[in-house]
């Protein structure tokens, strides 16, 4: 399987750098209350009822057609996609009702071995969502982690 | 002793060395991962399909890591409040299993309130074996310094 992440690793080299095309994106009342109630598993009576959670943006990046469009094109199998780190810089507050764009980066690419997970293709898309003045608000780094088969 | 900082809420001076009273939660159950897939778009089938996650050489679904990351951020936010998380980062160090109760837990790390209005912060989520599962950091500033002279 080794061979097969770096082929790859190969396919997805030439994205490298590549800017994805953006997409805008509305913050809806009903999609924040989804995201909000999927995170209220049993003890966690913590989460607030009325503010959106710090990770939604996330979402916003797994919903973008040409973060899924890469993928493919890249060839990866998403049924041994898991995800790698995730990091978020907010600089401003996302707000019901407003409409964001969302721009994407193919930032890095690592072929690496893990002792639990085996060996692995990392891929980090960068994300910047800029509010309708073109000012941004959130920088966020997406790391996904192509799993090796039969490893 | 730290110097109180001018406009900064005197109810919550956070120091290095101060620790998140730990909170359980769980175990995320397969219903836990359909909401949380349709909710955030990540739709990988690994997390709630038990024959295509045993069909790819698990030993059955996983939870999905954002998940559990979502509910780790949101638990910083209510032990941090009224300061306001500006970095955050999740590293993914094991799979989550479904029957699994995991505590989540936080240390103040990086004092800097005698000079600059932030603290920085470690937190995990771990079994109730001690195995951690996420480790994760933050940043977060108080309040009164945001628009102001900090991003």
């Amino acid at each position: 399987m080794t061979g097969s992440l770096q082929s790859l690793l190969m396919k997805a080299k030439p994205f490298l750098g590549h800017e994805l095309a953006s997409f805008p994106w509305r913050v809806e009342e009903g999609q924040i209350t989804q995201f909000r109630n999927s995170l209220l598993v049993d003890g966690a009576d913590f989460i607030s009822k009325r503010e959106i959670p710090l990770t939604y943006s996330m979402s916003m990046n797994l919903w973008g057609i040409p973060h899924l469009q890469l993928l493919k094109n890249i060839g990866l199998d998403t049924n041994y996609l898991v995800h790698g780190e995730q990091s978020f810089e907010l600089i401003k507050p996302l707000l019901v009702g407003h409409s964001y764009i969302i721009s994407q980066i193919l930032s890095d690419l690592l072929l690496k071995r893990s002792s639990k997970f085996g060996h692995m293709l990392l891929l980090t898309i960068q994300s910047v969502i800029s509010d309708s003045q073109g000012t941004i608000v959130i920088r966020q780094n997406h790391t996904s982690i192509q799993l090796g088969k039969n490893e | 002793m730290n110097k109180k900082l001018e406009g900064v809420d005197s109810q919550k001076n956070f120091k290095k060395g101060d620790c998140a009273i730990e909170r359980q939660i769980g175990p995320i159950n397969l219903q836990n991962n359909v909401r949380y897939a349709g909710a955030s778009g990540d739709f990988n089938p690994i997390h709630f399909d038990h024959d295509m996650a045993r069909s790819l050489g698990f030993p059955g679904v996983f939870v999905m890591g954002m998940l559990p990351g979502a509910i780790l951020g949101e638990f910083a936010k209510d032990w941090l409040s009224p300061l306001i998380i500006k970095y955050l980062k999740f590293r993914f160090t094991d799979k989550i299993w479904p029957q699994e109760m995991l505590t989540l837990g936080g240390e103040i790390v990086k004092d800097h309130s005698s000079s600059t209005p932030l603290v920085e912060a470690d937190l995990w989520m771990k079994t109730s074996d001690g195995l951690i599962k996420i480790m994760a950091s933050c940043t977060a500033f108080y309040p009164d310094s945001i628009d102001k002279k900090y991003p």
